[in-house]
């Protein structure tokens, strides 16, 4: 293109709207998980929980890492050529992963008890290391984040030495730091080895529990470690997996995943809802897809709660069974509730996180009910449902809702499409992907909600938009594009800048620069903006 | 082969190997510092195994005669997890009219309880009416290959094909 065609060109036939855009409750959900990520270290915000230990199931670790998940589904099926939007929030949470609040609760838990092992005679000695040992609750969960960052960054800063460091040193203690120093490489190494010493059954979370669901995050560690290194530990780990719970068998009489497998009794304990059947098969879905969904329909039969509003929430756990009952005998389950129940576990998000994965039709009804009762509230840009302990309003609608739902879950199932869990383990993004234009980095205080790169039409397609009305200078960092590239940079269907045979020409209020492979574009944007870059070649 | 195994990582997490001390099947005792010239390959198992352990004492046989002379640089060992039964002369009258390669390890039940903590064997006692003695043990079916140091080198699967585990086991023997 020549200097004299800039300003009044639009690209020739391009037709964004086949490529995907997320709405502004999407746009919340991630503002929100970057509000989150960006406090300050120790400042736990919106995040604080009823239980004071951090043992239970929307204990920080969680609420972490399925940000950590939301992000990764958003940058993988939404915004593809952004990791401008992601790569900071993805790398605070796992920095924050990393602080002794979160993990230092094992100490406590490592020493075993009566509830977790009725045949122990006395407690154990307890440690600090909250990764060397069980405690797969937490390790799994960090395995998984790490992996997931070196996939979709192509980064591999948490596989060097010391990058997984876990210091306890409290200030009055006086004997010195205890410091334990993993790369994630070595933390997968230490996982591996347990699977191997437990027959492949599952590392512990609590000494002598073995839970389905908190094996499946490993597997996903596994996997994007294997695809940074070109090794093949998943595919070891998951067929092993699958021949011993083959022996042992998986499904509970509920036709539920086990509530969890004790070791040295070598039975099950029942499990406590359909939530860690949900949570576990929305993972599980990554490496045995046509199991879960083959099953996903039975296991929640009867736990979904239609409501004559159209929308869908939950059955208590305590009337399940009163209401598989009543459903079989084709009789009404009008007035079976138990609104007494204290929703122990975050249910609603496990299940919501299930339907996503599968592509089911009543996750729009559940999150329409989340919309209607459970206090969608906007904070800072941000969209999230905030804490509350009570379980039903006057109407009998199910209110309730725990930090690990109303932070990440429900994000989560917002972001992700139908198996785009199973997508991003198994057509992972490799060379050729990070090869291609994206937006590297962008201004604070933009909102990127579409960022797309069309191989095919040599397309990069982004739209932006500046934060809570706000007009702001903006930088933009695109690449990679190789210095020899001709382009065109389009804003808003006019013709700002091109290149061509290494020459650059500008025309306009837009400041085009490019430098190292990266395309440098500075603006004023004062409303939604649509980019569009048009290559020759990259 | 398995991904951990060595060699990978820089700095290991998990020591695998260490030292033990067995009797081997023609009763001398026996530890890790006797096979030192040699890489051992270290196989666990009991001869009362009905899948496992056959089919794996077998391909490993086939594997052995495969590499030639270079097997002389190889001391396949067959580490029982079931000292009650495997008594070395029982352990030696199995694997000479089986698998002749082999050398059966047995012990007390503490030392065989060491040895498998040292490579993180899995095993699990679980009845069986169909056998003799009414147990089995299903166990880890890995294939641990140490070097002439006594340090562990790699492990392999049971679902590495012959020639990969040939070639694999190659390339560390030369």
């Amino acid at each position: 293109m020549a200097v004299s065609e800039l300003g009044d060109t639009t690209p020739a036939a391009v037709d964004v709207s086949r490529f995907p855009i997320l709405d502004s409750i999407q746009i919340g959900h991630l503002r929100h998980i970057e509000n989150l990520a960006a406090q300050p270290d120790g400042e736990w915000s919106k995040m604080g929980i009823p239980d004071p230990g951090q043992e239970w199931l929307d204990s920080y670790r969680y609420q972490l890492a399925q940000m950590a998940y939301a992000l990764g589904l958003a940058h993988y099926h939404r915004l593809p050529a952004a990791p401008a939007v992601f790569r900071e929030t993805f790398g605070n949470l796992i920095r924050k992963m990393l602080r002794r609040e979160v993990w230092s609760y094992w100490k406590d838990t490592s020493q075993s008890g009566p509830y977790v092992n009725p045949g122990i005679k006395e407690l154990r000695k307890g440690w600090t290391d909250p990764v060397v040992r069980e405690n797969i609750m937490y390790s799994g969960h960090l395995s998984a984040m790490v992996g997931m960052y070196a996939m979709l960054f192509n980064d591999d800063v948490h596989d060097q030495p010391g990058a997984l460091t876990f210091l306890h040193n409290p200030i009055f203690w006086g004997m010195g730091p205890e410091r334990y120093e993993y790369t994630r490489t070595s933390l997968n190494e230490v996982i591996y080895w347990q699977m191997v010493e437990n027959g492949w059954l599952g590392v512990a979370c609590e000494p002598n529990c073995v839970f389905i669901v908190c094996n499946q995050f490993p597997m996903l560690g596994f996997r994007f470690a294997d695809l940074r290194k070109g090794t093949s530990v998943a595919e070891e780990a998951t067929r092993s997996y699958r021949t011993a719970w083959d022996k042992k068998g998986m499904l509970s009489a509920e036709g539920w995943f086990h509530g969890w497998w004790r070791v040295e009794q070598d039975d099950f304990v029942p499990p406590k809802s359909v939530g860690w059947t949900a949570w576990g098969g929305a993972i599980m879905n990554t490496w045995n897809r046509d199991f879960v969904h083959g099953i996903y329909r039975d296991q929640l039969h009867g736990v979904l709660k239609y409501g004559d509003d159209g929308l869908v929430s939950l059955h208590p756990n305590s009337v399940v069974p009163r209401v598989r009952e009543a459903l079989v005998n084709r009789l009404s389950i009008d007035g079976i509730e138990d609104r007494a129940y204290p929703w122990p576990m975050p249910d609603f998000g496990y299940v919501a996180m299930l339907l996503s994965e599968m592509g089911d039709t009543d996750l729009g009804r559940m999150l329409a009910h989340a919309d209607r009762y459970m206090s969608p509230t906007w904070s800072e840009g941000g969209l999230y449902y905030p804490r509350n302990d009570q379980a039903y309003d006057q109407g009998g609608n199910l209110i309730r809702m725990d930090r690990l739902t109303g932070n990440a879950m429900l994000a989560y199932s917002r972001l992700n499409v139908p198996d785009g869990l199973w997508a991003m383990y198994n057509k992972p993004w490799r060379a050729e992907h990070f090869a291609s234009p994206a937006l590297q980095r962008t201004t604070s205080g933009v909102d990127v909600a579409r960022a797309v790169y069309d191989e095919k039409a040599k397309l990069l397609v982004l739209t932006l938009q500046p934060r809570d009305g706000r007009s702001l200078q903006v930088r933009l960092e695109i690449g990679p594009v190789r210095v020899e590239a001709d382009w065109a940079l389009f804003v808003d269907g006019v013709a700002i800048a091109a290149c061509r045979d290494g020459a650059l020409s500008n025309a306009g209020a837009v400041h085009v620069f490019a430098c190292d492979q990266i395309i440098a574009v500075d603006l004023r944007m004062e409303r939604p903006t649509m980019l569009v870059i048009e290559f020759d070649d990259v | 082969m398995s991904d951990f195994c060595g060699g990978t990582s820089g700095k290991k997490a998990v020591r695998l190997g260490g030292s033990f001390e067995l009797i081997d099947h023609h009763g001398r005792s026996v530890s890790d510092c006797s096979y030192r010239e040699q890489f051992m390959l270290l196989f666990f198992g009991f001869t009362h195994c009905r899948v496992v352990c056959p089919g794996a004492l077998a391909r490993l046989s086939k594997v052995i005669d495969r590499l030639g002379p270079l097997s002389s640089r190889l001391q396949p060992l067959y580490v029982t997890i079931d000292p009650d039964r495997d008594t070395p002369e029982v352990m030696k009258a199995f694997l000479e009219e089986n698998y002749p390669h082999f050398i059966g390890l047995s012990g007390s039940r503490e030392n065989i309880e060491q040895v498998k903590a040292l490579y993180k064997v899995f095993v699990k006692r679980t009845t069986d009416p169909d056998d003799a003695t009414g147990y089995q043990m299903p166990h880890t079916a890995f294939t641990y290959l140490i070097g002439p140091d006594g340090r562990y080198v790699a492990h392999f699967t049971d679902a590495i094909g012959e020639d990969e585990l040939v070639d694999q086991i190659i390339r560390r023997l030369v």
